[in-house]
């Protein structure tokens, strides 16, 4: 799609897509992609316009490409020129570097060029977020100028849960309102187990009291499947509206959201309130398109509340600084210690795979836990390996694996959570988020690089989660400990102390 | 290096040859690498399917089941019409290609380039090098042929002939019978374009059934070529 820019009688210079007709003679006109045309206005908004209910509903709040809106261009330039639509562009030139508008890219490696057959030309596209849909140099970013729309609320009993918070529980709960309403930031830094999501629970109440938007980011998948049932058992009367890659599209609309940070990427001033759970866990360099994504998608003013059981230093700093407000609950609402790893010398294990072979302490570990029939995780640095013991440990156990590109992972670790399932292979996407109530957990060469200190505290958070069973073993099988290992120890042991 | 798939960084193999300019270095990291599989063993005297993936009872000496109905077909003549596909079309690979064709990812075709160039070499000698045309809907709506691009990768010179006429629902969401009724009109030849006593290779992402490449290779042979193969990137299990 090409357009034109021109200029109108009141002094504006507005778009006009090269597929619709036009009245002024085509030759005063140059087309260009978007993104390679200098820059354009936007008319002011038509009160007296009747504009359409449908689109309103799809594009509020939101930030969509061109192509992912199933209406006619005619309708959306109608919409453009009434002042109810606005063109952005996706990907730009800027001083001879590539921006993308749609993620916040400016990774050069991470574009590439086509000859696109929608503009004829060579054309650069967004490769760090091209899953989410190509932005491209002629695709525009569309969204809202109009009047905003509340999806409404039908009951008044928003929260439905007889819960009782611990003291430091209800300390913290109360922070979270305080910041919900004041519009502020704050830091929730609670060990893993502590009971983080019940914490959120009476602030999200009150958010959704006040007409706010909300939602609850985070970088996994996983997490967004873990807490989808939790949250609609306990806001019954909330459509709420959970978003990760593949889930089921729908033209739902919701104030509460729980989604992945590229789906946030969709959005565009919408939440009052953002809620950043686990915000330690982005893999690889997803942070910056994370913290890109969250500024977006919240309002002007909106309250920011950051959850993790494992800041990183940049939120350390901020916390010990005073600039960001904090509230610790360094001990688990059972208020039994967490369980300390560990550390068990397994040898050369990767020589021993080749010859399809897994160390007799690893093995005899599997087997106790098989023997009194409990439940068990075993966290492994790479998908290759996780197939590997799969192989290898199914001829004597009952054992599935999962990674982040299994097509059956959610269906595998739905089973171990009802327990169909004893024994699951894992790669570091179960880090976070899995709760299972009585089990132990190991991590199979944990002196690989990916287990880092956050990585090995919040596995060893997945253990004694309950009150019923509040203990359990984490055992780090290893060939020569590494510093992360001995840090996420300390860790452990330090929040453990301040606790007392 | 990043993977230019999955952009971890990685440690390329460094050789001499690769320094001295004979080897290109990897582009995927090993992890990504490890998700193809070649197409490797006894193979469809026909269709390059790969025999040891195929069950038994669809083998017959050393064709599948498949290739024998094709050969069957009384209206066809099919000269000898054969395919030969790079890799299996797994896991891994159905990944790679949602990636690149329904996500939109052009460049990664550059990850597969120095195999699939070599690939095509093999079977090379002057044909003319034709792509699976899409239609004017599809083509707009991806912004490219992957075809194309794949086609450009392994040739300088590229015969973009074909026509695809018709709009239709995307070929993967389509069982094997509702492909073959509709596959007689699928393609023409673009005016003008002359094949005659023309040997040519067609070049295809996946090769399914075998509808598209054998629908495309029989307007190419009414027109009169003389002999017309196709390659594709991937051979569906």
């Amino acid at each position: 799609m090409k357009f034109a820019a021109f200029f109108y009688q009141h002094g504006l210079k507005l778009l006009h897509p090269e597929s619709l007709p036009i009245d002024q003679d085509p030759a005063s006109l140059s087309f260009a992609s978007i993104g390679k045309m200098p820059s354009f206005d936007h008319p002011p908004l038509d009160l007296d316009y009747t504009f359409s209910h449908s689109l309103q509903q799809a594009l509020h709040d939101k930030l969509l490409l061109l192509s992912e809106l199933p209406f006619p261009i005619q309708l959306l330039h109608e919409h453009y020129l009434h002042g109810y639509v606005g063109f952005m562009k996706s990907v730009v030139l800027q001083e001879g570097t590539y921006i993308c508008n749609r993620c916040g890219n400016h990774e050069q490696r991470l574009f590439a060029q086509i000859l696109c057959a929608r503009c004829g030309e060579e054309c650069t596209y967004c490769r760090k977020c091209v899953t989410m849909g190509r932005a491209s140099e002629c695709t525009p970013l569309v969204y809202w100028r109009g009047s905003e729309w509340h999806a409404p609320i039908s009951s008044d009993q928003l929260l439905v849960w007889n819960g009782v918070l611990t003291p430091e529980q209800s300390q913290a709960s109360e922070q979270v309102i305080e910041a919900v309403l004041g519009r502020k930031r704050l830091l929730v830094w609670a060990v893993c187990g502590s009971g983080k999501t019940e914490i959120l629970y009476r602030g999200i109440e009150e958010a959704l009291k006040q007409q706010m938007r909300v939602c609850i980011a985070t970088p996994r998948t996983d997490v967004v499947l873990e807490l989808e049932p939790r949250l609609k058992r306990v806001f019954p009367n909330v459509p709420i509206l959970s978003l990760y890659s593949g889930s089921p599209r729908t033209e739902l609309d919701s104030p509460f959201v729980i989604s992945t940070t590229h789906q946030l990427l969709r959005y565009r001033h919408a939440f009052d309130v953002v809620i950043i759970d686990e915000v330690d866990a982005f893999p690889y360099s997803y942070d910056n398109m994370l913290a890109f994504a969250v500024n977006r998608a919240k309002k002007r003013h909106a309250s920011t509340v950051f959850l993790t059981a494992t800041p990183n230093k940049q939120l350390k700093k901020e916390a010990a600084s005073g600039e960001l407000p904090v509230v610790k609950i360094p001990v688990r609402y059972h208020r039994h210690p967490m369980p300390v790893p560990r550390f068990i010398w397994c040898g050369n294990w990767e020589k021993l795979l080749k010859k399809r072979k897994v160390p007799i302490v690893v093995l005899e570990w599997l087997q106790k836990r098989t023997s009194e029939n409990k439940q068990c995780l075993l966290f492994v640095p790479t998908v290759d390996i996780a197939v590997q013991l799969e192989e290898i440990l199914s001829v004597r156990f009952k054992v599935a694996s999962v990674y982040s590109e299994d097509p059956e992972r959610k269906k595998k670790v739905e089973q171990f959570r009802r327990g169909e399932l004893n024994m699951l292979i894992t790669t570091t996407i179960l880090e976070r988020g899995v709760t299972v109530p009585n089990i132990d957990v190991a991590v199979f060469g944990a002196e690989h690089s990916v287990f880092t200190e956050s990585a090995l505290v919040q596995i060893a958070g997945r253990v004694g989660r309950s009150a019923e069973f509040p203990d359990g073993d984490v055992c780090f099988f290893h060939f020569g400990k590494t510093k992360a290992m001995l840090d996420s120890v300390r860790h452990i042991v330090e929040m453990n102390q301040y606790a007392r | 290096m990043h993977c230019l798939w999955c952009d971890r960084p990685f440690q390329p193999e460094i050789t001499w040859r690769k320094i001295c300019g004979v080897q290109e270095f990897e582009t995927l990291c090993h992890y990504c690498r490890r998700s193809f599989m070649y197409i490797s063993g006894e193979i469809c005297r026909i269709c390059g399917r790969m025999l040891e993936l195929t069950p038994a009872k669809y083998v017959k000496e050393d064709l599948c089941l498949d290739c024998i109905r094709w050969e069957q077909e009384e209206e066809q003549n099919w000269n000898h019409f054969i395919n030969r596909s790079l890799f299996v079309y797994n896991e891994g690979m159905q990944r790679f290609m949602n990636q690149f064709k329904f996500r939109g990812d052009a460049k990664l075709v550059e990850a597969i380039k120095t195999e699939w160039k070599q690939f095509f070499q093999t079977y090379y000698h002057n044909q003319l090098v034709v792509p699976i045309p899409l239609s004017k809907e599809r083509l707009y709506e991806r912004g490219f042929n992957q075809s194309v691009l794949l086609a450009q990768a392994v040739s300088e010179e590229v015969h973009d002939i074909l026509l695809r006429p018709f709009h239709m629902e995307k070929q993967s969401k389509k069982t094997r019978e509702e492909r073959l009724k509709m596959s007689k009109h699928w393609f023409a030849l673009k005016k003008s374009c002359k094949v005659q006593d023309k040997e040519i290779i067609l070049i295809d992402d996946i090769y399914t059934t075998g509808t598209t490449v054998r629908s495309a290779a029989a307007v190419l042979y009414h027109h009169g070529a003389s002999r017309v193969m196709s390659i594709t990137l991937a051979r569906a299990i």
